[in-house]
C-alpha cells in the first residue's frame, strides 16, 4: 500500500474557504488567484487571473476560481448510455 | 469563414453521432513560447453543456494545469469531485481560441472517439445554425458590428 497524497491544490483550496465570506463580500463574481494561501489578485476573467498565476508562479500550484460562481451539472452526454445488445 | 458541419444529407447520423468539431488544444503556460503546441482533438459541441469539458487522460497527457477541484452534480444528483484545469483550446476553421477552466471527466471511456466537449461558453462566441432536417449545420463566428 502507498501512503496517500496530498494534492498540493488542497494548501490553496482550504485558503479560499477560510476566506469564502470575506471574499463573497467584497469580489463577488471575480477571479481569484490563491497562492502560499494567500489571495494574491482579484480578476475580470479567467484569462487575465490564468496569465497572471503562469507568470509569476510558473508551475508552482495556484487556485484560479470564480468568486460565489453557481455549482456545476454534469451535462448529459456525459451521464451513462444505456447498454444496447 | 464559415465551416459546414454535421453530416448533410445524413440526418440521421447527425441524431446519432451528435455535432464534431476538431480543435487544437494544448496547455496555457507562458513559458517563452508564445504559441504553445496544440494538439488535435475531437470535439462534441453540447448546448446543454454550460462548460467545456477535457477528457481526464488527455488533460494528463497534454500536462495541463490544475486550477481547482470542484463539486460537480451528477446524473442522480450525486457529487462527483472533479480536477479542473486551465486548456487553451484553437477552433482554427473559425480563428478562435478559448482559455477556460475545464472540468476534467473520463469521456473517452465513457463515450468516446471524442476527448472535449464545447459547451455554451464556446456558443457564445459564434452562431450556429442547425438544419436537422438535412443533417447540415453551420458555425460562424458573430458577425462585426457596422465600421465607423
Amino acid at each position: 500500500m502507498t501512503a496517500p497524497t496530498t494534492d498540493p491544490l488542497d494548501v490553496e483550496i482550504a485558503a479560499y474557504d477560510s476566506m469564502r465570506t470575506e471574499l463573497e463580500t467584497d469580489h463577488m463574481g471575480k477571479w481569484v488567484v490563491i497562492h502560499g494561501g494567500q489571495a494574491v489578485g482579484f480578476f475580470d476573467t479567467f484569462e487575465e487571473a490564468d496569465r497572471t498565476s503562469s507568470e509569476q508562479f510558473r508551475e508552482a500550484p495556484c487556485l484560479i476560481r470564480k468568486i460565489g460562481a453557481s455549482p456545476r451539472t454534469l451535462p448529459s452526454s456525459l451521464w451513462p448510455q444505456p447498454h444496447v445488445t | 469563414m464559415s465551416p459546414e458541419l454535421g453530416f448533410p444529407g445524413d440526418p440521421g447520423r447527425l441524431v446519432r453521432d451528435g455535432l464534431l468539431l476538431e480543435v487544437h488544444i494544448g496547455h496555457t503556460r507562458q513559458l517563452g513560447a508564445p504559441v504553445p503546441h496544440l494538439h488535435p482533438q475531437q470535439a462534441l459541441i453540447d448546448t446543454g453543456a454550460r462548460d467545456c469539458y477535457v477528457d481526464i487522460g488527455l488533460a494528463e497527457e497534454l500536462q495541463l494545469k490544475k486550477v481547482d477541484r470542484e463539486a460537480v452534480t451528477g446524473v442522480t444528483g450525486e457529487r462527483l469531485i472533479v480536477d479542473i484545469y486551465s486548456a487553451r483550446i484553437r477552433i482554427e476553421a473559425l480563428d478562435i481560441t478559448l482559455l477556460d477552466p475545464c472540468p476534467s471527466y473520463p469521456i473517452r471511456r465513457m463515450r468516446g472517439p471524442f476527448g472535449v466537449i464545447l459547451g455554451r461558453s464556446f456558443l457564445q462566441r459564434v452562431k450556429l445554425s442547425y438544419d436537422g432536417s438535412t443533417g447540415s449545420v453551420q458555425l460562424a463566428p458573430p458577425r462585426p458590428g457596422p465600421a465607423g
